[in-house]
């Protein structure tokens, strides 16, 4: 995906058709659409900087147990220690992007790896097969 | 995101269409800042046709409702369907918006407010 924030509705459309076509429930597969738009939108203004022209790498991996979404890039690594949560109290404008990643996904994934880049997982278990 | 603007019985209602984020956030946050213009604008969101929010499209609600109540103006929403109120439960903002269930339902609380 190019690190525009306008190229996240078709990144959007791919996972969510493929999620779809796989038989993940309908809930799931907007839960993922939300985390993913945020996780990238996270990727393309923070770890790039907002800078257009470089390509960030997604794969979907959906097997019996889960649904994984996998976001490759090789900007900026986020620093964990940065964030703080939200004040829910008080709703503010920002925020709430990793809040609502880590409420929507069963198991958010992050780490570094060895050619530098960051590798972020998404991922939903499949409780319809329960 | 495809808009249209409607005004029925006073009330602008902004009928918004497709995905709701942060590409479109901006655009939005102007139309909105444009609409609440004054202690006598009614504004109701229509989020029928809004098939997904995220946290920016969150903000620029927030923002909206804080400018409505600055300006003695009214603001709210109507009609989000599953996904959308699940990320304004997730976020608690459906305790600081005013958010109904139909668009009927916002004109008229918006009309007596």
């Amino acid at each position: 995906m190019p690190t525009d924030l306008t190229a996240i509705d078709a990144a959007r459309r791919w996972a969510g058709g493929e999620a779809r076509g796989a038989g993940i429930a309908e809930a799931a597969v907007a839960d993922l659409e939300v985390a993913m738009t945020e996780a990238l939108s996270n990727v393309v203004r923070h770890s790039y900087e907002g800078r257009s022209g470089e390509e960030v790498e997604l794969t979907l991996a959906i097997d019996a147990e889960r649904l994984t979404l996998g976001i490759r890039d090789d900007g900026l690594p986020f620093d964990p220690g940065e964030y703080r949560p939200p004040d829910l109290e008080e709703p503010a404008e920002g925020g709430l992007g990793i809040f609502l990643i880590e409420e929507l996904m069963d198991e958010v994934r992050r780490r570094p790896l060895e050619d530098g880049s960051t590798l972020v997982e998404l991922v939903h278990y499949r409780k319809e097969q329960r | 995101m495809d808009y249209r603007i409607e005004n029925e019985e006073g009330v602008k209602i902004v009928r918004l269409a497709g995905p709701l984020d942060v590409s479109q956030a901006m655009q939005l946050r102007e139309v909105l800042g444009e609409q609440i213009d004054g202690p006598a604008a009614r504004v109701l969101i229509d989020l029928s046709e809004v098939p997904l929010i995220d946290s920016s499209g969150i903000g620029v609600m927030v923002t909206a409702h804080r400018r409505a109540d600055d300006a003695g103006a009214a603001f709210a929403l109507a009609g989000a369907g599953a996904t959308v109120a699940r990320v304004f439960s997730l976020t608690r903002t459906d305790k600081l918006l005013r958010l109904y269930p139909t668009v009927d339902a916002g004109v008229e609380a918006l009309r007596a407010s």
